[in-house]
């Protein structure tokens, strides 16, 4: 019962924790992006400097 | 006296027989079959085994005596005695003389408690039932015994091979075998590990920076992951599973790839996360060449991998927290912080603590995070043969596979198994999630 109704202040927090849980994806995601092209490029001596270069 | 003795005479008497050779007891006590079988036992062992034992055990006393012998060429006249080949062979007859002096002990015993029967004017059993009797009494040590003898040698025995190793020479360039011999020497890496000024501010250090490491490690992971479960448990999030899959991927990925990649992204040249800095006009930072930089970045990476299994832990938790307990508090009127502080947090904290007094244990030896990243660096010229990022475990990783230091590694391995074991003992003693108890304060 509690948890379905909406209160005042929810559209706020909802804004403010989407903005969090976005942010903190896109810097859980980014580091295994460079796994995966580093996997995909095949290099030696570990990926990003070819990468980068 | 002769009262004293009329009660257990046929125990005495069988168990002094046994004493001064196995299965005598036995077969005083007319168990043929089980005293000879003790007896052989006895005189395969003095027969075969004695030799070796003793030779076992002066190689283990005197780390051998000859020394390898070469030619002006350098090639090898005579070989010369392996000290370390000579202590684990000492260790080995040790554990496995011990092994016998349980068995003697067993003999002893059985043959006190088997007099003792004769005592109280009982048969005593012949050998088929002895076997069904030891098959039926002491099931539970029969089936424990292989794998306490396979533990005695894959535990035991390289426990005692590295704490012994901390009483010896045995370190580069001059005591490493089989060029050369490796000597006791007592407390003395102990003392050199205090006393020498270049020895004692390493230890110092790393141990100071191997302290706070392991706390900002087990912290920050754990209230990051805290933070996420409770982001994830309010009621305005969608998707929660979709979230929470995703919050999970550092913990899918196998960590040395993930710290590789994280080395390269904060390389200092060419690093994309410097490249980011720069072209949003802010200088770059030295992440190697800084100590401070390095450690922080350390911390940094570390929350990336770490906080996922806090996060999914605690979403468990927050999900069995029973809701009327928030119910009732918001009736009495508590907000949203008093809420969490007195129903959320308590109900974590002693579901959690065990696991973050491990999970500090663990941070305290994590090799990988440290190593994979920094490799300990950057150098610190005040420190022997560590980096400024070093912790205690990475250092002796550096001291015996680097450079040949095996005796001082074992002092300082020695301490960090004081420290841990400390805290697991610790921890299963005085935590009270282990106990069956009411966790009202």
């Amino acid at each position: 019962m509690m948890q379905s109704s909406t209160r005042p202040g929810d559209k706020l927090a909802a804004w403010v924790i989407y903005l969090i849980l976005i942010v903190t994806a896109i810097a859980v995601i980014y580091p295994l992006y460079w796994v995966v092209l580093g996997a995909l490029n095949g290099a030696d001596a570990g990926p990003l400097p070819r990468i980068v270069q | 006296m002769v009262v004293l003795l009329n009660g257990k005479v046929h125990a005495r008497a069988g168990a002094l027989l046994s004493l001064l050779f196995m299965g005598l007891g036995q077969i005083y006590n007319r168990q043929f079959v089980k005293g000879l079988l003790y007896a052989l036992l006895e005189l395969y062992v003095l027969f075969f085994w004695s030799k070796p034992f003793v030779e076992g055990m002066r190689g283990l006393i005197t780390l051998g005596d000859k020394v390898q012998q070469r030619s002006a060429r350098g090639t090898i006249i005579e070989q010369g005695d392996h000290s370390i080949i000579l202590m684990i062979t000492g260790i080995i007859f040790a554990l496995l003389f011990l092994l016998f002096i349980a068995v003697y002990a067993l003999n002893i015993r059985d043959a006190y408690k088997v007099g003792a029967m004769r005592d109280k004017g009982e048969k005593p059993r012949n050998f088929a039932a002895s076997i069904a009797h030891a098959w039926e009494q002491g099931f539970a040590y029969i089936l424990l015994t292989p794998s306490f003898v396979f533990a005695l040698f894959t535990i035991v025995l390289p426990l005692i091979f590295g704490i012994l190793i901390a009483f010896t020479n045995y370190s580069g360039p001059n005591h490493l075998p089989p060029k050369n011999l490796v000597d006791w020497v007592g407390f003395e890496t102990f003392t050199s590990l205090i006393q020498f000024r270049a020895w004692s501010n390493t230890f110092l250090g790393v141990l100071i920076w191997t302290i706070i490491w392991a706390l900002l490690a087990t912290f920050t992971t754990y209230f990051t992951g805290l933070f996420y479960a409770l982001l994830l448990n309010h009621r305005v999030v969608k998707f929660k599973k979709f979230w929470r899959t995703l919050l999970i991927l550092p913990w899918a990925v196998p960590g040395v790839i993930s710290l590789l990649i994280f080395r390269n992204m904060f390389n200092g040249e060419f690093g994309p996360i410097n490249q980011y800095l720069k072209m949003i006009g802010l200088q770059a930072i030295p992440w190697f060449s800084d100590p401070f930089w390095a450690k922080f970045a350390i911390v940094v990476v570390n929350i990336w991998f770490g906080f996922p299994y806090w996060m999914a832990l605690m979403s468990g938790v927050l999900t069995n927290i029973d809701k009327e307990l928030y119910e009732a508090a918001e009736i009495d009127g508590a907000g949203g912080f008093q809420r969490f502080r007195s129903i959320t947090l308590p109900l974590i904290l002693f579901s959690t603590a065990p696991l973050l007094i491990m999970s500090f244990a663990n941070n305290f030896n994590n090799f990988n995070m440290i190593y994979l990243f920094t490799s300990g660096g950057p150098a610190n010229p005040s420190y022997s043969y560590a980096g400024s990022t070093d912790i205690l475990i990475s250092w002796i990783y550096k001291l015996t596979l680097e450079q040949n230091k095996f005796n001082m590694a074992s002092v300082v391995s020695i301490f960090i198994f004081i420290v841990v074991a400390g805290f697991s003992i610790w921890n299963f003693r005085r935590t009270r999630a282990f106990k069956e108890e009411d966790m009202v304060a």
